[in-house]
């Protein structure tokens, strides 16, 4: 039970935060487009595609884990995602780029280490989720139970 | 299996809201048109910010008097190209051994680099254009400042 508690506390955690990084990449999509442009990675015929749709993997991940729903699915996206965000940085940082991170659109700091650090803890954080499951007060524990009603009759 | 299941039902169902939302802004992200990137002579939000307290960085907008007015990046000095030849002589001393980061309303508007390229044509080197400009500084809840 404690398991499954912190299992619960983590998975909100990260959809908290994967909710606050999406959403104002989905309101202020020129900024992220300067954030994403920056990193001088992408070809420029795929950036508006990137804009469009990465914010949205994050806050519909970030939403399936808030309530528990495709909660391993939705930790495999948050531990892509952050393994994406830990190795551009690191690409950026080796380059010696003096740019702005873009993790969270309008915080612009300059990118450091640490953000290579958060990312990685992120992906632990997913990884820990996608092994253990979506812990307590998940809608994946109810349709499980639905579909397998005849599990909860064993003795 | 149950994992890659649910991982693809989420990007597709992240797809599929991505782009009924983009559709459904007043101003779509055009897909197939790449954003214009960031050139040598551009300069990103992020670095533009840190020069708002640098002494030795003068801002310059290229927008139009009349949207000047409503609110600028604070300190800068309004230049379009048609009033360029008539101004400029009244600004060159101020532009002088500065780093100038001339901004316009947004990456479609070409003003910015017609004065970046009138600059550099009046012996100016240091002069870089914020593409995304001053609705991306608005965004991004910069400070800004009105003219009385």
């Amino acid at each position: 039970m404690k398991t499954r508690v912190m299992v619960l506390l983590i998975r909100l955690a990260l959809a908290y935060l994967f909710l606050r990084s999406g959403v104002p990449k989905v309101a202020y999509p020129l900024i992220f487009a300067d954030a994403v442009q920056a990193y001088e990675l992408l070809p420029s015929a795929l950036v508006p595609s990137v804009i469009v749709v990465v914010p949205w993997l994050e806050i519909v991940a970030a939403l399936a884990l808030l309530v528990g729903l495709l909660t391993e699915g939705a930790a495999l996206l948050t531990g892509l995602l952050s393994l994406s965000f830990a190795v551009l940085v690191t690409s950026a940082l080796w380059r010696g780029l003096d740019i702005s991170c873009g993790c969270f659109t309008t915080d612009i700091s300059v990118i450091q280490w640490r953000h290579v650090v958060f990312d990685l803890v992120l992906l632990a954080m997913s990884f820990l989720v996608h092994q253990k499951g979506p812990g307590v007060l998940a809608l994946d524990n109810l349709f499980r139970r639905r579909s397998t009603p005849s599990a909860d009759q064993e003795p | 299996m149950n994992t890659l299941k649910s991982f693809f039902t989420l990007l597709v169902v992240s797809l599929i809201v991505a782009l009924v939302h983009n559709a459904g802004r007043p101003y779509p992200i055009a897909l197939s048109q790449p954003l214009p990137a960031l050139a040598p002579g551009d300069v990103s939000l992020s670095v533009a910010k840190t020069r708002l307290k640098d002494s030795s960085t003068v801002f310059i907008d290229a927008r139009p008097q009349a949207v000047y007015v409503r609110g600028h990046i604070p300190g800068a000095l309004q230049l379009t190209p048609v009033e360029f030849q008539h101004v400029f002589p009244s600004l060159k001393d101020r532009f002088q051994g500065k780093n100038l980061i001339v901004y316009c309303s947004g990456p479609r508007c070409p003003k910015a680099e017609r004065i970046q390229r009138s600059l550099k044509g009046e012996g100016l080197e240091d002069v870089l254009v914020l593409r995304v400009g001053y609705k991306a500084w608005l965004e991004a809840g910069l400070p800004v400042e009105r003219s009385p």
